[in-house]
């Protein structure tokens, strides 16, 4: 009965679809074209594209539609390091896909990130950046030229991505908002006690918009009450902060998986409480 | 509480007359067994007896025929129609005598100290339209009696509530406004559901009696024609190839008005639009429901809540539908309206309360 119900309903995770879909094309450009590498520009496409593929296959098998399983794979994907094996990969997507459907309600693109950073002791640096010394400057990492996950790096598409999701209903704006206020608030504080001036270096950090814009709002794995998702994002963003300091990008997931972590099981124990 | 604006599919048009049914077989009345009465034949516009503070008056003469039943045990009285359409008429009574005869429920609300008359004549439901027909066809006797009112009730002016978006019944009472110095358009946002006098109180500052459009002409019949109300626009409108106006008999059951329109199929199909099926119960047609939205095409399948919040945040009465905290619920159906999953949240509530 569509007549009498809200329009804009599906078109959310459209749009993350398609906001991914650029981002995909910017990382195979900067991993395989700049590179100059064929092996490199294969491994690229199939890193991110078995992702998305796999829960293609997934919600065309359960669902008959483009669904959960293609965006929450493309999530993944999108955000691993360059050097991730992709048969490792691949197997680490069967446990993922699993945790989707279960109670527990901790952010699977965050979780599983860490565990197979964690577990392989991945770096995020492609093979130019592995073997050339290059130094990013503001404008490079605006335009997508830093290191970070395969297809996360370009600054100017997460931050159209955010203003395109923002007009649309169900996307929980103020999450991304608060965690990029907090984050941004202890980088002053912290510029302020030791003097240094690090605060666009640390904001124009991508991997914290792209976990702030895409990872932290996804409804699932949010808070539902408005002072819940602010108390979340205020937290996300200063664990983010904390923890970047231990390692520049994955310390930024682990920041946000401690909350998502406490989150979930709050959630859960709440719902046997019930 | 999140602005919602309803938006209304403007293929679905309902025809511009209204058809008149007013020849019912037999009308269901609410009814309290506690109640004796002693009579067998009934006229129309005679009292029966008062329920629950509300006066009910036959709207058809004939004779009583049994108390009925429903699936959610309301109890009826049922009369069956003689045709003969003989009417009973108060006369000799004064204004207050005639209130307290007609509407004794809207005379302490007439009779307190305030010195503003409200008509809130807000159609939150976009597909119904039988509020703007009786303001239409009834818009100089709507004024005619707010004046009145004005006058006994020692109001100082009298304000008509509208939404901006609700474009005909504003030129219906503009056109007519100018006789009546006291009488002024207010008009409002077209949120979703500003009408509901509780949402209404909330966001504007309303500081005196309000009354509805089918209240306001029922005083008009009351003290101008000494009759009871015995009929009502209703509007049958949605997936069906003639939506109309229909004027009936209150008390008349549902399905005989969709046999005579020659659309009975549809009964199992019938949404109280925004609000949750009444599908396979007996419906009857209240003083309160106006609009029945038939829904043809399969409803979405309700899928799994993916926790957005959006019920909560939307929600004009600050309940929580997602934690089943329903406390202050006025059914106006916008959780269901908005949930990107087609869960029938304020449906579950209904059917709690059914329980």
């Amino acid at each position: 009965m569509k007549k009498i119900h809200y329009e804009e309903k599906p078109k959310l995770n459209n749009l993350y679809i398609l906001m991914l879909f650029f981002l995909f094309i910017y990382g195979i450009y900067k991993n395989g074209l700049i590179v100059s590498n064929n092996m490199a520009l294969i491994h690229s496409i199939i890193l991110i594209l078995i992702g998305p593929l796999s829960g293609l296959i997934l919600d065309l098998i359960f669902e008959k539609k483009v669904g959960k399983f293609t965006l929450y794979g493309f999530l993944l994907s999108i955000s691993m390091p360059y050097n991730t094996n992709i048969l490792w990969f691949s197997l680490f997507l069967i446990p993922y896909y699993l945790l989707l459907n279960s109670k527990l309600k901790i952010n699977p693109v965050i979780m599983f990130h860490v565990l197979f950073v964690f577990l392989f002791s991945l770096s995020y640096e492609n093979i130019l950046e592995a073997n050339v010394p290059l130094f990013y400057g503001m404008l490079d990492t605006f335009f997508g030229r830093s290191i970070g996950g395969i297809g996360t790096t370009c600054l100017w598409i997460l931050i159209i991505s955010f203003i395109f999701f923002s007009t649309r209903f169900y996307y929980k704006k103020e999450i991304p908002l608060l965690s990029l206020g907090s984050f941004c608030i202890c980088s002053i504080i912290y510029d302020l006690i030791t003097k240094n001036n690090a605060l666009f270096l640390h904001l124009l950090n991508p991997t914290v918009f792209y976990l702030t814009v895409f990872l932290l709002p996804l409804n699932e794995y949010s808070p539902i009450l408005k002072k819940n998702q602010y108390i979340y994002a205020i937290l996300t963003g200063i664990m983010m902060y904390i923890f970047s300091f231990y390692k520049p990008i994955l310390g930024l997931y682990i920041g946000a998986f401690i909350i998502s972590l406490g989150l979930g099981i709050g959630k859960l124990l709440s719902k046997k409480r019930n | 509480m999140k602005n919602i604006s309803i938006k209304r599919d403007f293929s679905i048009k309902v025809n511009s007359r209204v058809t008149s049914l007013l020849r019912p077989i037999e009308v269901f009345l609410p009814y309290d067994t506690s109640i004796l009465l002693k009579k067998k034949e009934v006229k129309k516009g005679e009292l029966l007896y008062d329920i629950n503070g509300k006066r009910v008056f036959s709207p058809i003469s004939g004779t009583i025929k049994e108390v009925v039943k429903d699936k959610n045990n309301n109890t009826y009285l049922v009369i069956e129609n003689n045709y003969k359409e003989e009417l009973i008429r108060k006369k000799k009574l004064n204004f207050k005598e005639k209130l307290e005869y007609f509407k004794p429920e809207l005379l302490n609300k007439l009779n307190s100290n305030n010195d503003i008359l409200y008509l809130n004549a807000i159609c939150d439901n976009p597909y119904d339209v039988s509020s703007i027909f009786l303001l239409q066809n009834k818009t100089k006797e709507i004024l005619e009696i707010l004046d009145e009112l004005r006058i006994e009730g020692h109001f100082t002016k009298v304000i008509l509530l509208l939404k901006e978006s609700d474009t005909e019944s504003i030129t219906a009472l503009e056109s007519n406004l100018g006789t009546y110095p006291f009488i002024f358009l207010h008009l409002l946002p077209p949120i979703y559901p500003i009408g509901d006098i509780n949402v209404l109180k909330e966001n504007y500052p309303i500081d005196g009696v309000v009354l509805n459009p089918d209240e306001a002409y029922s005083l008009y019949k009351a003290v101008f024609l000494n009759e009871a109300m015995t009929e009502r626009y209703i509007t049958i409108t949605g997936e069906i190839k003639n939506p109309q106006v229909i004027l009936v008999k209150i008390g008349t059951s549902l399905l005989e008005v969709l046999k005579e329109l020659k659309i009975a199929k549809y009964y199992g199909k019938l949404d109280k639009i925004l609000s949750e099926p009444i599908n396979g119960k007996e419906i009857i047609l209240k003083e309160d429901n106006s609009c029945w939205f038939v829904c043809d095409k399969d409803k979405e399948k309700e899928r799994k809540c993916i926790s957005c919040g959006k019920c909560i945040e939307c929600c004009p009465r600050n309940c929580k539908p997602i934690f089943n905290d329903y406390k202050n619920c006025i059914s106006c159906g916008l959780c269901s309206y908005v949930c990107p999953s087609y869960i029938h949240l304020g449906g579950k509530q209904n059917e709690k309360n059914s329980l």
